[in-house]
């Protein structure tokens, strides 16, 4: 897929020190982490996150008991400026392009906006951002 | 086509070589093995006792710790001289268990895998593809000689090499495939790599399966595979090997060879007969058998037994499909739970296995069930919506077809207590 970017997904129950366990893992590795995000329901959550090495980040977690999923995102350059966000939100809807979850990325001067859409309208939410003039990463 | 006038046999026939046939058979282990002489003495009874089918409650049962105990040759009835043939089961723990067949034994045995063959439509102008392992395990020679005595040509393959089974199936022209379900697909999935019309270069027309736990969903799986009629049979080396039961062309149920195998389904806490139909442990007494008759063998496989005569012109009893193990049971809140069958809801569900464990507890005086299901990378997802309509849908599974209220819990993998390797299905926490 065209200009998208990887994410892992792993799996995690609602315990004390798994969350530590995840980073630890990755910490010993010496992969950094740009962006985390954790999101919960009930008695277990998802824990998404970029990292520079996807794959090697991938086989290192599964070695350590956990199910990990790797699926592309979009990441888009933002400004530190108010109506950025709402801008690229605005131009998917109104293309009825469904954003499923969204979290940001920072490092350097610019923000990163990274969002989920369903996959089959992936390709098509990357044109119309670009054809808009939108920055879209294909790398972090 | 029957093989024999036994398998059609009145009821009251039946019966009457039955008690017979019983009272012969404790009379040798009571004369001949010391220790049957003690579990009948420690009861208080003599063979003489035995004057009707009912009086068969009064014996003790054998269990397989008991062969174990008596490793290798102990609960033998025979002289070692008049013993033709060993088999043996591979114990998973402790001792193997070891079975002995005189030359009648045999006889009983290719009589009975003929009767298998017969009910499925097999003989002398068929090719048997027996891929069932030959070695220790029953499997193997049990039906290779019951295909000989049928007439039919056999293929002695054993296990293993894939491709090579193949070859020989298309080109000795198979009609009738002997192995293991599961086996079955995996012949199935690899030959269809030659294209969906696959089936052309076979001339298979029946299966005769066995040997392993089979959810209704795999019989139909494998069927479809091959396009072929499924019959399951049912055995096991303590008893004779396969041929025990089989299932016929008119029923799903399994015919049980009554003229030489007598069976019960007792409750399996109490070790009390159940009424006709209901599931329960199935309790086996051979009654021919000479070098390792047994007496009430306690198999742990689960299952219901009813008498009324069936389409093909057979009166022999027929049992259900093996529902799950004794050992595994769980009653909760007075309905029987057996951990395969929650393996089959959830796999049904989802269309992958899972790993899970049944918690059993108490909440106040009702039994509380909890069930822990591991996610495996199957079944993994960036989308936590979709693991939680996931845990719902076991949940309502679970509920809609084993009417059991389970509060279904998603756990990381390998966070299931693991025994010997294998999953720890059940957590009784009420005992
Ligand atoms: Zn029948």
């Amino acid at each position: 897929m065209s200009k998208s970017i990887k994410q892992l997904s792993v799996f995690l129950e609602n315990k004390v020190g798994r969350l530590g366990d995840v980073t630890g893992i990755l910490s010993k590795a010496g992969i950094p982490i740009r962006s985390i995000e954790l999101v919960e329901a009930g008695d277990f959550g998802i824990l998404r996150l970029i990292v520079t090495e996807t794959e090697r980040a991938k086989e290192l977690l599964e070695a350590g008991s956990f199910s990990v999923k790797v699926s592309p995102v979009i990441a888009v350059e933002i400004a530190h400026e108010a109506g950025c966000f709402h801008r690229i939100v605005s131009l998917l809807a109104a293309e009825g392009i469904n954003i499923q979850y969204a979290y940001t990325c920072h490092g350097g001067p610019l923000g990163i906006f990274i969002l989920k859409t369903d996959r089959v309208e992936m390709l098509r939410a990357v044109e119309v951002l670009e054809t808009d003039g939108v920055k879209v990463l294909d790398a972090i | 086509m029957i093989w024999n006038q036994a398998e059609s046999a009145s009821r009251e026939e039946i019966e009457s070589t039955q008690l017979k046939r019983l009272q012969e058979t404790a009379r040798r282990v009571y004369a001949v093995n010391p220790f049957y002489k003690e579990k009948f003495e420690e009861l208080g009874i003599t063979p003489e006792d035995i004057r009707s089918l009912e009086d068969l409650q009064r014996l003790p049962f054998t269990r397989k710790q008991d062969l174990r105990n008596h490793y290798p040759f102990g609960l033998f009835c025979v002289p070692m001289s008049e013993v033709v043939r060993i088999h043996s089961s591979s114990g998973t723990t402790g001792k193997p268990t070891v079975v002995g067949y005189n030359a009648h034994d045999m006889e009983v045995w290719n009589e009975v895998m003929a009767r298998v063959y017969t009910m499925s439509g097999v003989g002398p102008q068929d090719v048997v593809h027996n891929a069932y392992g030959y070695g220790l395990f029953t499997g193997g020679l049990g039906f290779h000689y019951g295909a000989e005595k049928v007439g039919a040509t056999v293929v002695p393959a054993s296990g293993g090499f894939t491709d090579r089974q193949l070859m020989l199936m298309r080109d000795f022209g198979a009609t009738v495939l002997a192995c293991t379900p599961s086996f079955a697909l995996h012949l199935a999935e690899v030959a269809s790599k030659a294209g969906s019309e696959f089936r052309k270069d076979y001339k298979l027309k029946v299966g005769i399966f066995g040997a392993e736990p089979t959810s209704e969903g795999l019989k139909k799986e494998v069927a479809k595979a091959w396009g072929i009629d499924y019959h399951e049979v049912y055995g096991l080396s303590e008893i004779i090997g396969p041929g025990v039961s089989c299932s016929c062309r008119q029923s799903d149920r399994l015919h049980i060879f009554e003229d030489h195998f007598l069976a019960e389904i007792i409750d399996p806490e109490t070790g009390e007969p159940l009424p006709e139909g209901e599931r329960g442990e199935l309790v086996i007494t051979t009654l021919t058998k000479q070098a390792l008759p047994i007496i009430r063998y306690r198999t742990g496989d689960i299952t219901s037994i009813v008498k009324e005569p069936c389409g093909c012109g057979r009166t022999h009893a027929r049992m259900e499909s093996i529902v799950g193990r004794a050992d595994d049971m769980l009653i909760v809140n007075g309905v029987n739970v057996y951990p395969s069958q929650v393996e089959h809801v959830i796999a049904n569900a989802e269309g992958v296995t899972l790993n899970y464990q049944i918690i059993a507890d108490k909440k106040g005086h009702l039994d509380k069930l909890e069930i822990m299901v591991e996610v495996s990378e199957e079944i993994m997802t960036d989308n936590l919506g979709e693991l939680e309509r996931i845990r719902k849908e076991i949940q309502a599974s679970l509920l809609n077809n084993l009417y059991i209220n389970a509060d279904v819990k998603l756990v990381e993998p390998e966070s299931i207590e693991r025994s010997m390797g294998k999953a720890v299905r059940v957590v009784d926490k009420r005992r």
